[in-house]
């Protein structure tokens, strides 16, 4: 129980510190919230772009289809070939029995008769790891023995995942710069804490007090900012996504959009995250030149 | 026990504060220090708390070696040295009992040990009905008595009051100095810096005069003529 003296002074100096400088804290937190906000905006719409990538299906997927002169034992080989390869996740086979089969589903007596003289070709559908590079994929597929021909839908998926890594890019840096402009605003008002206390800090410096202990007021008030804006953050983004941005992206009835539930948990940890890390670096920083003497 | 050897202070503009000190003060000693302005009283004051460190040389407080202290084993040095200032140095919007407390919160000590510790202190420096007043309510003698039983709170084994009673009338000056030989007659070591020729006379201790940062004279207790 020896630490519960300094427990209760350190909680009790921070958070009241919260409190003393209102003003300058609240344009603190201000600061917090619109970056994590924006950053978050950024990410919801990441993630729907993510999800209209997978149901657009196709675009992640490159069809392979076999050389016709093929032997049954040279398909497969290239079966485990195209498995092998970088960047592929899944070969499933198509025969091309199975092909026709599908293609009577959808076209019905048309094709009868072909069952003899059977004029499509073996195929193998690939699901790609990583969607950016699957051009590179098609390539190098197209190189190999025995392989016909390449499809994919290169246009759209190629498109969509620019967009999405422009928004990706131009979101975390737009992210970056706001964080930093928290740090350093969150420093100011922690600064202006520490300078309205810089007779107690030198009493505390010559009496023996830590550093650490010195500090730790400040780091929690700094904290509280963090957490503080963390959780207005979260409210304020669940109210923008669920209210604005969803009711759009489904009015569009193009694709899946994300819940907001979907993702909520890691918002709600990355937000606290950042807010912390913001709110804490920002108080040591601003602390330490008070600290010398 | 207090040793300066050798110890020489160069501040970064180039004034050498001291040059080569060679002191002992014992434990239980009272010693002043007198000298003119800029002599280097202070500067010798700022090598025993650490706030600055000896250019070359050695100082010693209870066998810790301040030119090769840590910066983190610093206030390990400082819980042992309790100082006084001239301008007091009290938290204006604390009241008197909360100033002397403070010192004893900064080092992580508890609620109830603090309570009675400095309801204690409060009783050897005569204040113990000013307990609830503020700084701004109190005479400047007994402001100076605050920041005395906040030094002392801590139970520090050695005293160092920086002009004590620069800012304070004759009567009030010798009720502190009587204060300071109290606590010195418990056991602490006092070291006070002072101006005032007519305190050094009365009060018959061993006196350590500064000059261009030597020392120039060092007399044990004694009632004579002290020439500064
Ligand atoms: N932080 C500093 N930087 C540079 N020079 C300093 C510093 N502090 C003191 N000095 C110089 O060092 C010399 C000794 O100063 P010090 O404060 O030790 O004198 P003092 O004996 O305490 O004087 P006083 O009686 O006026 O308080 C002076 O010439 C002073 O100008
Ligand atoms: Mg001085």
């Amino acid at each position: 129980m020896k630490n519960s003296g300094k427990l209760g002074y350190v909680l009790g100096q921070g958070i009241g510190g919260v409190f003393r400088n209102g003003v300058v804290n609240l344009a603190a937190v201000g600061m917090l919230i619109a970056c994590l906000v924006i950053t978050g905006g950024f990410i919801s719409l990441v993630l729907n772009i993510d999800s209209l990538i997978d149901s657009a299906g196709a675009a992640n997927e490159i069809s392979v289809f076999a050389d016709e002169d093929l032997t049954a034992e040279a398909v497969e080989e290239l079966g485990r070939t195209l498995a092998a390869m970088e960047n592929v996740e899944k070969a499933i086979f198509v025969s091309k029995q199975e092909g026709l089969e599908s293609m009577r589903e959808q076209f019905g007596d048309l094709l009868d008769g072909f069952e003899k003289d059977n004029p499509l070709r073996d195929k193998f559908v690939l699901t790609l790891a990583d969607q950016d590079v699957a051009s590179d994929t098609a390539e190098s597929v197209k190189a190999l023995e025995g392989v016909a021909k390449v499809n994919f839908n290169k246009d759209v998926s190629q498109k969509l995942s620019r967009i999405r890594n422009t928004l990706a890019a131009s979101g975390g840096a737009l992210t970056a710069a706001l964080c930093l402009a928290s740090v350093l605003i969150v420093g100011s008002s922690v600064r202006v804490s520490a300078y309205t206390r810089r007779n107690e800090i030198g009493i505390m410096k010559t009496v023996g007090a830590t550093d650490g202990f010195i500090s730790a007021p400040f780091v929690v008030e700094g904290l509280f900012i963090g957490l503080i804006g963390a959780g207005a953050a979260f409210l304020l983004e669940w109210l923008i996504y669920s209210r604005f941005l969803l009711p759009r992206i489904e009015g569009l009835s193009l694709f899946d959009a994300v819940a907001f539930s979907e993702f909520s948990p890691y918002l709600a940890l990355g937000f606290v995250a950042v807010g912390c890390f913001v709110g804490g670096l920002g108080s040591l920083l601003s602390i330490k030149r008070y600290l010398r003497v | 026990m207090i040793s300066f050897k050798g110890a020489s202070v160069r501040y970064k503009n180039g004034i050498e504060a001291l040059r080569g000190i060679d002191l002992e003060i014992s434990e239980g000693e009272f010693a002043f220090i007198v000298g003119r302005s800029g002599a280097g009283k202070s500067s010798l004051i700022r090598l025993l708390t650490a706030e600055i460190k000896p250019n070359s040389g050695s100082v010693r407080v209870n066998g810790v070696e301040i030119s090769r202290l840590r910066r983190g084993r610093i206030p390990h040095l400082r819980r042992m040295l309790g100082v006084v200032y001239q301008d007091f140095r009290l938290i204006d919007r604390m009241t008197v009992f909360e100033n002397v407390a403070f010192a004893m919160r900064a080092i992580g000590i508890r609620k109830r040990r603090i309570a009675r510790r400095v309801g204690y202190v409060l009783g050897l420096v005569g204040l113990s009905d000013k307990a609830d007043s503020l700084p701004s309510e109190l005479s400047g003698g007994e402001q100076q008595r605050v920041a005395i039983a906040r030094a002392l709170v801590n139970n520090p084994s050695v005293i160092i009051a920086d002009e004590p009673t620069g800012n304070l009338d004759l009567d009030m000056s010798h009720e502190i100095m009587a204060l300071l030989e109290r606590i010195n007659a418990l056991g602490s070591t006092v070291i006070v810096i002072t101006h005032d020729r007519e305190l050094v006379e009365r009060f018959a201790k061993r006196v350590i005069t500064l000059e261009d940062g030597r020392v120039i004279s060092d007399k044990r207790a004694s009632r004579l003529f002290i020439d500064f």
